[in-house]
């Protein structure tokens, strides 16, 4: 398991009785390429190690956030049995849901335990979705999403997000480059072009 | 009569010892008030990891007649800053002083009630502790919840209180008891990530 410190999209352990614990999804560690932020629904898809057992009971999540917001956070997992998209199942039973405060500033580690219920199996391919209320201005919170590979189990290279008609679509991550990149490039542009206008000129 | 000055004697000094035994209780009222004040400006100026043990410290420091204030007091400020700190809060307190648990059960009533799942879940985990005590408290300040609090305590007692109770999740997995942790520490802003249409099929 991952030390605190370290950063993952997610990690889903599940158990045969009430004493065990596997751990069934579990992606690199990934600090380093940032959190995703959205107003709407969005989540990653996991396919469980097929030898697991299947009874939930823990999710852990990382995020970020620059304020903190009772009840406003909200994780739910999906069973991936709706419509049928291009080979693939959208999220489509809702399993469960937890509504949590946003914690922060900061970093945060979202733990979930859920107590041994024999009746609780997850199917083999499953959703775990965040919802992020009171994003706007100087807040802003977002999931440390990653489609990089799993660990352990699987998932696909694109992630699922709500669009505003409610509709489950599939995304793949970008990554935003800082103001600071931002700068330079256009910097680097004007020289460019200052060099080009003056070679222009000598030729005539 | 040869004894009268010995028996007003010995009053004067029964006398005097009473009045210093009065002297140092009311030291001691007022050092536990400045000591509480003190405990709220710290935990108030605390990041929420470091708040649990900081709060245990205070009442583990705090002589066994203040210390129901000081519990009430550390509760009170924990959980008005970082609500979400009430598990690890109370699992901290009760771990140094189980005997505590009505001060503590009062406070999180009062200051975040929304919590008190959490907390009662960090209860059921301490052997050492009263749940009697804790239904009291509840039947006091919450008597809407008894019933609820006494069905999970009865649930938890022969299972050796290793189950946890809190939140529920819902709805397929309705009624099962969840607990939610959050470790929080202070970042710098990260990178933030976008997103580009991942159309699905051919």
């Amino acid at each position: 398991m991952a030390a605190e410190s370290e950063y993952f999209p997610i990690q889903i352990q599940t158990s045969a009785t009430a004493t065990s614990g596997r751990v069934v999804a579990y992606s690199q560690p990934n600090n380093a390429s940032g959190y995703y932020e959205s107003t709407f629904e969005y989540g990653l898809q996991a396919t469980l190690d097929p030898a697991a057992p299947s009874v939930i009971r823990s999710l852990v999540i990382p995020y970020y956030s620059t304020y903190e917001l009772p009840d406003g956070l909200t994780a739910r997992i999906y069973a991936n049995d709706g419509a049928l998209v291009g080979g693939t199942r959208v999220p489509g039973t809702l399993l469960s849901e937890v509504q949590t405060d946003i914690n922060g500033p900061g970093d945060t580690m979202l733990t979930i335990g859920y107590s041994f219920v024999l009746a609780n199996t997850l199917p083999e391919t499953i959703t775990v979705t965040l919802s992020f209320q009171g994003i706007g201005g100087e807040r802003t919170a977002g999931w440390y999403l990653s489609t990089a590979d799993n660990l352990v189990g699987s998932h696909p290279e694109y992630f699922w997000e709500r669009n505003a008609a409610n509709e489950w679509t599939t995304k793949t991550l970008t990554v935003i480059p800082e103001p600071e990149m931002v700068a330079l490039l256009a910097v680097g542009g004007l020289v460019m072009t200052a060099l080009g206008l003056r070679k222009g000129a000598r030729v005539l | 009569m040869k004894r009268i000055p010995q028996l007003i004697g010995l009053l004067c000094a029964c006398a005097v010892v009473s009045l210093r035994l009065v002297g140092a209780e009311g030291t001691s009222a007022a050092e536990t008030e400045a000591r509480i004040e003190q405990a709220r400006t710290v935990l108030n100026n605390l990041v929420l990891a470091e708040v649990p043990a900081q709060a245990a410290q205070f009442v583990v420091e705090t002589a066994n007649a203040g210390r129901p204030s000081m519990v009430r007091a550390v509760v009170e400020t924990a959980l008005g800053k970082y609500p979400t700190a009430a598990y690890s809060t109370t699992k901290a307190i009760l771990k140094v002083a189980p005997d505590q648990v009505e001060p503590l059960v009062s406070a999180v009533l009062t200051v975040a009630p929304k919590q008190f799942n959490a907390v009662l879940q960090a209860i059921l985990e301490n052997d050492q502790v009263s749940l009697d005590s804790v239904l009291q408290v509840v039947g006091v300040q919450a008597p809407d919840r008894v019933a609820a609090v006494k069905a999970i305590v009865e649930k938890a007692r022969p299972q050796g209180r290793t189950g946890g109770v809190g939140l529920t999740a819902t709805p397929l997995f309705s009624g099962t008891p969840v607990t939610v942790q959050q470790t929080t520490v202070p970042a710098t802003a990260p990178p933030k990530r976008g997103s580009n249409d991942y159309p699905l099929g051919p």
